[in-house]
């Protein structure tokens, strides 16, 4: 099958493809879903890319050996794929912690060619300071809103994906932005947002 | 920062261009799953979608999809020499041959000749 007839293709349709043989359905998989993954934990490793780059590797391996045994309608692709990188990421940072503190050095530029230099070092700047900040989380509460407010999963994928209930999410998730608009606060100026607004 | 700046901040980051794979990292990430397929559809892999084919030209890509499709090297050698084989017996036609063959269809063999459009049907000429 050719690429461009997977490209409209569900994710769960494309791993049955693979898993019955056809290459052009893997190459689809991994173009929609290592970005993704790379930029997940790319977040949840506090900017570490090359880290990140093993996460996704590893995440997308174990996707491809459990596809001849994927049941159909119990989990979607992409939900399992961010489960097993979110988990793969716990060990990593349990591996790596107290080793030393993220800086805003560490954050990766995450913004593209922007026509207006000032504009793009400035959302550049905020986008370094979203990551530091987000590294400064608890890890729960990090994974919670990395999920749902940069990643987009509804609350009901993100519990799938941290294995708890939505009621939990919800919870991780007002207390991490409540814990980001702490250690950003002061910062508005800074960042572009202005003293009076 | 306020609520408010927290969310745009959040919704900037999650409509910011998602920086695309590495190369090198999609390329890991399609051999891994190219050799699970293999190790599960040996026979099925489509060469079209190996690298390395592709770089080798199409060419030798579809000598390798045909030797594939009539089952690998082992069997190509065995339909050479089938080839062979009956080419041989054609051009020498041995004698144990050849007696099987007039046994089959005899030499003199009378054949009944069935004239279907007579010469002689006046009603075939023009006008």
């Amino acid at each position: 099958m050719a690429l461009d007839d997977t490209s409209d293709l569900p994710d769960e349709a494309l791993l049955v493809l693979y898993a019955n043989g056809d290459p052009a359905a893997a190459r689809a998989l991994t173009l929609r879903l290592v970005p993704r993954l790379m930029a997940y934990a790319t977040r949840m490793l506090g900017g570490d890319r090359a880290e990140a780059e093993d996460i996704a590797q590893e995440a997308m391996l174990r996707l491809w050996r459990i596809a001849p045994d994927w049941r159909s309608g119990e989990a979607q692709v992409s939900t399992w794929a961010y489960r097993v990188a979110g988990n793969l990421c716990t060990d990593r940072l349990r591996a790596r912690r107290l080793r030393r503190p993220v800086t805003l050095e560490d954050a990766p530029e995450l913004l593209s060619d922007a026509a207006d230099v000032e504009t793009e070092m400035m959302q550049t700047d905020r986008h370094r300071a979203l990551t530091a900040a987000l590294a400064e989380l608890p890890e729960r509460q990090r994974q919670a809103v990395v999920l749902r407010h940069i990643e987009g999963l509804a609350n009901p994928e993100i519990a799938v994906v941290m294995e708890i209930g939505v009621e939990a999410v919800e919870s991780l998730t007002a207390r991490g932005k409540r814990g980001l608009a702490a250690l950003l606060a002061g910062r508005r100026p800074e960042l572009g947002y202005g003293e009076g607004d | 920062m306020d609520e408010r700046d927290l969310d745009d901040l959040l919704h900037e980051a999650r409509t910011a261009p998602r920086p695309a794979a590495p190369a090198a990292l999609t390329d890991r990430v399609l051999a891994a799953a190219l050799a699970e397929q293999e190790a599960r559809h040996p026979a099925r892999r489509s060469v079209a979608a190996r690298p390395d084919m592709a770089q080798r030209g199409s060419l030798a890509g579809i000598w390798q999809a045909m030797l594939g499709a009539i089952g690998g090297g082992r069997a190509l050698a065995g339909l050479s020499t089938a080839a062979l084989a009956g080419l041989w017996l054609g051009l020498a036609a041995p004698a144990p041959v050849a007696a099987l063959t007039e046994s089959v269809w005899p030499a003199q063999s009378q054949l009944d000749l069935v004239e279907l459009l007579p010469d002689d049907i006046d009603f075939l000429e023009e006008g």
